[in-house]
């Protein structure tokens, strides 16, 4: 006998279908993003960076080093301060911060020495004893291609520090409180969470915006969203971000300073040998240090003011009694 | 019967599994893309590269990327401005590898600036003192540095910078910048008449400038040509522009003057030699401007007021044959 549905199975499987239809269409829904990926689309709590700086020592706040080779240097520098012991404690997750926010060679001198940053975290591990490192920034340009090519990726990884890419869910909104322009904007917060100590790695530059490119200037890495509406008014946006991030140790990188045609330079002759690097724990007094060897005067930097108004740190860096040194070679 | 209708339903269950499952699995995978941001996919146009200009031993590194307006930030950061303020249209780069030596890359930056003065502004207003000229590179605005070329190709401005030094990579620029005029099919512009308005005598080869905006720190001089001469052994630079009529080189005349006095400059007493003209020291440095025909033009920033003086009557002399014509 030929089996026919009856009207009851009919309708039982027709709801069945209907309900499995909706289930995949509703799921479908829910996952659909019809404007593409953006740094704003999201709604998530906002956060706030913690304080990450150390009770200061007078006199111990600024070290200036002369010397050809950023290995040497940056160790003496940081010496100079007290050594990576007073910054790092056994077991301390590091954030280290560098400039690798162009798809440049090393040798542009448009974003942090790769050598020099693997050899600060190195001196994290062997001597600071950190029970981990990571690197991160979100750079201007592809971020894989910037930590390929500018070095920075491979000289992390084999000084045995993560590096962490920009996601888009890694960034949450921020508002400085008294800022006028970090309001509800988002930043690369989830490479912060569980981190002890911030360390910022940046490279003297010229800077046809704001006039320089120096410690403060390298927390725009941090920005995400469309950031470039900040550049109208670069030197409130250069001040908040010292506001808004206070580090362990800020290293600036015066070995070969990019003299002209910054950020992204290009030539190499746009660059100059310094031979200076300097270690502080003062941002604002490093990059009122820094602005010397572009042969400019702090006055130069509105920005420096402004921090200094805003209680980020000292622009008469002498005031400071820096600590000097010189390596021969 | 009943173990046919068994069948049939055993049947159905397994096809609605698998269309199930499958579902499952696009839900999986769009969920999985959407995770993984990676701004390279949302802001390059592909398609097209400049294998055309490749050199011989080199390999495409990277696949071409294009800017506009919009995403030019993207690329190129706090530079945009300068580009953004000076006609801008699109900017098209891409790197090429040495087959050899992964290491030694080198990178174009092909920049439509929509005409030759746009092109010849944003590359004379970022040029490296030290650049060298190629003799065999006929293209006259040019030059060569340690690791890279940059030069004016008809609307275009184009760098083409390498990884690092190396007689490699910058044999392998010079050959790009011979393919991109001619492969790319970019058509020479000569249309700059400005520069044949610059006397020769003591002129520095190379020097000229062209600022569209804001030239000497004030936003009312636009379209201003400048080179640097050598007067009684004193760098001096004479300006130019050629404006609309008569009468609006007078109103900037009068308008810079005016913005220089207010910013602390001071007249130069007794110095009328030159028609429609003023002389100010502004912090130690003497500025002269005049007017001629519909001409504006001066010295800026030079040292002593004989050799600026001279040089001003260079400049009003060839003017005033150029009002002529």
């Amino acid at each position: 006998m030929k089996q026919n549905l009856t009207r009851r199975e009919f309708v039982l499987r027709t709801v069945k279908a209907g309900v499995s239809v909706a289930a995949a269409a509703g799921i479908s829904y829910l996952l659909y993003d019809g404007t593409g990926p953006t740094l704003e689309s999201f709604k998530k709590e906002s956060v706030a960076l913690s304080d990450f700086s150390i009770t200061p020592i007078d006199g111990q706040v600024i070290s200036i080093v002369e010397g050809a080779d950023r290995v040497e240097t940056v160790r003496k520098a940081i010496d100079l301060l007290g050594g990576i012991e007073r910054f790092i404690k056994p077991g301390e997750k590091v954030l280290i911060k560098p400039n690798a926010a162009f798809a440049r060679s090393a040798g542009i001198g448009a974003t942090t020495n790769p050598e020099l940053l693997g050899e600060v975290v190195r001196l994290c591990y062997a001597r600071g004893r950190a029970g981990q490192v990571v690197v991160t920034d979100n750079p201007i340009n592809d971020p894989e291609g910037c930590f390929h090519l500018t070095g920075i990726g491979k000289a992390a990884s084999l000084a045995g520090a993560k590096v962490i890419m920009p996601k888009q869910n890694y960034f949450s909104p921020t508002t400085l409180k008294k800022g006028r322009l970090i309001k509800d904007w988002p930043i690369l917060f989830e490479p912060f969470k569980d981190v002890d100590k911030v360390i910022g790695i940046a490279p003297v530059k010229n800077h046809h915006r704001s006039g320089a490119s120096m410690t403060i200037k390298n927390w725009y890495g941090l920005l995400g969203g469309r950031r470039n509406i900040f550049h109208q008014d670069i030197n409130t946006i250069i001040s908040e971000l010292a506001m808004l991030v206070r580090p362990t140790l800020v290293i600036l990188d015066g070995t070969e300073v990019m003299m002209t045609n910054g950020p992204t330079g290009g030539s190499l002759s746009d660059l100059r040998r310094r031979n200076t690097m300097i270690a502080s724990c003062d941002a604002v007094a490093a990059d009122s240090y820094g602005a010397t060897l572009l042969d400019m005067k702090s006055a130069d930097l509105p920005y420096l003011a402004k921090a200094e108004a805003a209680g980020a740190g000292i622009v008469d860096y002498s005031s400071l009694k820096p600590l000097m040194a010189q390596i021969a070679g | 019967m009943p173990s046919k209708h068994k069948q049939i339903k055993t049947a159905e269950s397994v096809i609605s599994f698998c269309i199930l499952f499958i579902l499952s699995g696009v839900a999986a995978g769009v969920f999985v893309k959407q995770s993984h941001y990676c701004r390279r996919d949302f802001s390059v146009s592909l398609g097209e590269d400049l294998s055309v200009v490749m050199p011989v031993g080199f390999k495409i590194m990277d696949e071409m990327e294009t800017y506009d307006a919009e995403t030019l930030y993207e690329k190129i950061n706090g530079k945009a401005e300068l580009y953004l303020e000076s006609g801008f249209k699109d900017l098209k780069c891409q790197r090429f590898v040495s087959q050899n030596n992964q290491e030694l890359w080198i990178e174009i930056f092909l920049y439509d600036m929509g005409s030759a003065r746009n092109a010849f502004s944003v590359y004379s207003t970022q040029k490296r003192p030290d650049g060298q000229t190629v003799s065999a590179f006929t293209l006259p605005h040019h030059y060569q540095t340690n690791n890279a070329f940059y030069f004016v190709c008809g609307g275009f401005y184009v760098e083409i910078i390498a990884s690092v030094q190396s007689q490699e990579l910058s044999n392998a620029a010079r050959v790009i910048a011979v393919n991109i005029p001619t492969q790319l099919n970019i058509k020479e512009d000569r249309t700059i008449d400005e520069f044949e308005l610059f006397a020769d005598e003591a002129l520095v080869a190379g020097s000229y400038k062209l600022f569209l905006k804001n030239a000497f720190g004030y936003n009312g001089l636009t379209d201003i040509f400048a080179a640097q001469y050598r007067v009684d052994n004193e760098a001096v630079t004479v300006f130019l522009s050629k404006r609309s009529d008569e009468t609006e080189a007078s109103a900037i005349l009068k308008s810079y003057y005016t913005f220089m006095i207010k910013n602390g400059a001071e007249d130069i007493e007794d110095f009328d030699f030159l028609e429609n003209s003023k002389a100010v020291d502004f912090y130690g440095s003497i500025e002269i401007i005049f007017s001629k025909g519909s001409f504006f033009g001066g010295i800026h920033q030079a040292e002593n007021i004989v050799s600026a003086r001279k040089a001003a009557i260079i400049l009003s002399e060839k003017l005033t044959e150029a009002n002529k014509k």
